[in-house]
């Protein structure tokens, strides 16, 4: 009796999954008898004799979660020769998936109006007339075959949209109210967190960004699907120690985003210059994350804009200890202005534009004090007493952490005070200081609002 | 038939290896920024002067995340580092821009260790969702030749990303502008500044932010005749960068300009009421209302409120 596989009827899919392996993924044939499996010796056709008990059997190795092929047997009986088959594996529903669908968190999925190269995932609360509103950038059938996600394999839902993040580990170490892990619990589609061995990006060293326009379906060659674009995770970089510069045209001048309060930044492929932001060629465009790079926050600005204080205190000191003047004139450096009808200290504008804070927190003499910023009430748009409060403060590293990620998912800013103040996405985008944003603005947004959920497109052609 | 596929699929569920990430180490180095062009391409160069010490800033959080089963790597030797002297075990790496490795002999001017988590003793360390220890180091690496550098610390296989820094004496033309501009920073007396502010702007007639600045501090120590002659040359030059930044950023000139023009309109406002608070400077002082970013004057001995410069 022989059990054959016909090489042209096999798949080759790369690698196992989608994103396993990332490198070097082997594309030979995904389905093999074994010949025998101590040591594993696959072979595309095997000689069996009959089993006395009638049960003749030969190992098939299935080497890839969406492998698919046809089997041929014939049997030898005397000098006659009987063929059983073509047999295809697993069947087909008439549209390039199996007929018996599979299973996802232990739900089954009816796959049997499913087409390979469909993306049919419901729009789960995108809004709009254009196709984009429905799918998730994969196609059905890499849903199917799956994905390594945290050393785990899994298989995706094609009716539900599913977002891949790549967050650098600081993210998910802060606590709750310092983690955009809540935040994003409140979007309609599943995230995901990637290992950064699970997606395939590219470094670009010099602001040290790892894993930039990282991609999750790199295994894609020969398969069904549904876009020309690979998909991308939405990547997330805590970028402490390389923040990019702004180009000031008036005064001419570079600086460092946190010295003019950058709190985030995301660079869709239309930057093509990652260490100026508004270098010449640069273009400030929203993408879906099929044309996104990466997100940053840069945490050097939260301790550069403000500290709360009494001011019952006379003095007030930088890190090094050292007393740090009070600023008595516009444009004098090496000091700090204190506003002491608002209890703050900020930064010395300089070109009024940028500004360092030299004073640090001091709550050995002052109890109350901590980095603040100046901050306004959303419902008589008036300024708040010593700016946001310390767990405020943390709650701005989540909320400028998921809005960043909002951006990359194809999330504008809304803009209408009256209407949009406190949503995670609201930004006036007036020029500095009568700019209106989320983070200048109490109360806080508790999750993504229906309007920035309706936003949401994660593909374009 | 190919043997190479490395995995037989039998199982449902797959574990797969993975390179170790682990408990993160970051290296930063105070330094100034200078945008300089390189291969027709504006690129960023961190820069520290050959006067001034190089200090580093070490910070290691140890930890393991359930999301990331990459970050146990290395956990159990970084479990064991010495809350007193986790810093000896720092290994420096500080190479020129052949790759040459330079001999380093960092000073410990501070460092701290803090157990933070969930659970943590104080409330002011409940801040992260696992237990993590944070180890923070100040270092002075001393003075540097000038040159290119490429400086990492490691510990217990854990790897800093590289620091790449560019030791410059100021006199270098790629950075003079910054190096002048931080002279002026520091120093208080009129003449020191305006002197450098002025060589800023003989280097790039283009740089309004020195004629700002000079204009700005020429309030307190200046005449009359030249803080209205600063003030013009920096509204005039800014107006026509703004221009020119418009031919090569159109889109972004767009949303500057009326940035500048606020500005400029604010200077010509101030430059109108310029012969009252000069006849009154001794009592009188110009501030910024960081509400509304429009000049106002106040007393200099009560800070109480004289007008709005509209």
């Amino acid at each position: 009796m022989t059990f054959s596989i016909d090489d042209t009827e096999v798949s080759h899919f790369p690698g196992i999954a989608m994103n396993y392996p990332i490198n070097n993924p082997d594309t030979g044939p995904d389905m093999a008898f074994a010949r025998s499996l101590t040591p594993v010796v696959l072979t595309s056709s095997v000689d069996v004799q009959f089993a006395a008990n009638g049960d003749t059997f030969a190992t098939l190795v299935i080497r890839d979660y969406g492998a698919f092929g046809t089997i041929n047997i014939t049997v030898t009986a005397g000098r006659k020769t009987y063929s059983l088959g073509p047999l295809r594996l697993p069947v087909d529903n008439g549209y390039g998936l199996p007929a018996a669908g599979w299973y996802v968190n232990g739900v089954h999925i009816d796959g049997a109006r499913l087409t390979a190269t469909g993306d049919d995932d419901t729009a789960g609360g995108a809004v709009g007339s254009d196709d984009a509103v429905t799918g998730d950038g994969f196609s059905n059938f890499e849903e199917f075959r799956g994905f390594v996600v945290a050393a785990g394999y899994v298989r995706l839902n094609p009716r539900e949209k599913d977002i891949f993040v790549d967050v650098d580990p600081e993210f998910l170490l802060g606590s709750a109210v310092t983690s955009p892990v809540p935040l994003l619990l409140t979007l309609t589609p599943r995230i995901l967190y990637l290992e950064p061995t699970e997606v395939s990006g590219q470094d670009q060293l010099s602001r040290n960004l790892l894993r930039t326009q990282g991609v999750v379906d790199p295994n894609r060659d020969t398969l069904p699907i549904a876009h020309t674009r690979a998909q991308r995770a939405v990547r997330l970089i805590y970028q402490s120690a390389f923040p990019p510069a702004v180009h000031l045209a008036g005064p001419n001048i570079d600086v460092p985003v946190w010295e003019i309060g950058y709190l985030g930044a995301t660079f869709s492929d239309d930057i093509l210059n990652i260490d100026v932001l508004n270098a010449p060629g640069n273009l400030a465009t929203i993408e879906t994350p099929m044309r996104t790079q990466f997100s940053e926050v840069y945490p050097r600005t939260w301790t550069n804009l403000a500290v709360n204080t009494t001011f019952t205190y006379p003095f007030h000191y930088d890190a090094n200890g050292n007393v740090v003047p009070r600023c008595t004139f516009q444009g004098e450096t090496g000091c700090d202005f204190w506003d002491t009808t608002n209890l703050l200290i900020i930064p010395s504008l300089q070109d009024n534009a940028w500004g360092i804070l030299y004073t640090v927190p001091d709550p050995a003499h002052d109890p109350v004090e901590h980095y603040s910023l100046q901050a306004r009430d959303c419902s008589s748009d008036s300024a708040v007493l010593g700016g946001l409060t310390t767990i405020q403060m943390e709650q701005v590293k989540g909320l400028i952490a998921a809005h960043e990620m909002g951006h990359a998912m194809h999330m504008d800013h809304v803009r209408d005070f009256a209407t949009d103040c406190g949503d995670m996405m609201f930004d006036d985008e007036a020029l500095p200081p009568q700019r209106r944003a989320m983070s200048n603005y109490v109360p806080q947004p508790s999750g993504f609002s229906a309007n920035d959920q309706a936003m949401i497109r994660l593909w374009q052609p | 038939m190919d043997q190479s596929k490395p995995v037989i699929l039998s199982i449902a569920i797959l574990l797969v290896a993975v390179v170790a990430q682990s408990s993160t180490l970051t290296l930063s180095i105070e330094h100034h920024v200078a945008v300089v062009n390189r291969e027709a391409q504006q690129k960023l160069l961190r820069a520290v002067f050959t006067g001034e010490p190089l200090i580093a800033n070490v910070k290691l959080d140890v930890y393991a995340l359930p999301q990331l089963p990459s970050t146990r790597a290395h956990l159990e030797e970084l479990s064991r580092l010495s809350r007193k002297s986790w810093w000896r075990e720092l290994r420096w790496d500080v190479r020129n821009a052949a790759g040459v490795g330079q001999s380093v002999h960092p000073r410990l001017v501070s460092a701290s260790v803090r157990e933070r988590g969930p659970n943590a003793l104080n409330s002011v360390d409940r801040t992260t969702s696992v237990a993590c220890t944070s180890y923070d180091g100040t270092f002075d690496l001393g003075h540097f030749d000038s040159g290119d550098y490429s400086v990492q610390v490691t510990v217990d296989g854990v790897e800093s990303p590289r620091f790449p820094l560019a030791v410059r004496t100021g006199s270098e033309p790629e950075v003079r502008d910054v190096y002048l501009q931080e002279k002026a920073r520091k120093t208080r007396d009129w003449t020191t500044f305006k002197a450098l502010e002025l060589e800023r702007v003989q280097l790039d007639p283009t740089k309004a932010a020195a004629l700002l600045e000079l204009a700005q501090r020429s309030l307190e120590f200046g005449t009359l005749e030249e803080t209205s002659s600063y003030f013009d040359r920096a509204a005039a030059t800014m107006q026509q960068n703004v221009r020119d930044w418009a031919r090569m950023n159109p889109v972004d000139a767009k949303k500057q300009t009326p940035g500048v023009e606020k500005t400029v309109a604010q200077i010509r406002a101030l430059q109108r009421v310029l012969p009252e608070y000069f006849a009154h400077r001794e009592e009188w002082r110009v501030t910024i209302d960081s509400a509304t970013g429009q000049y106002v004057i106040t007393t200099r001995d009560t800070n109480q409120f004289i007008r709005r410069v509209e």
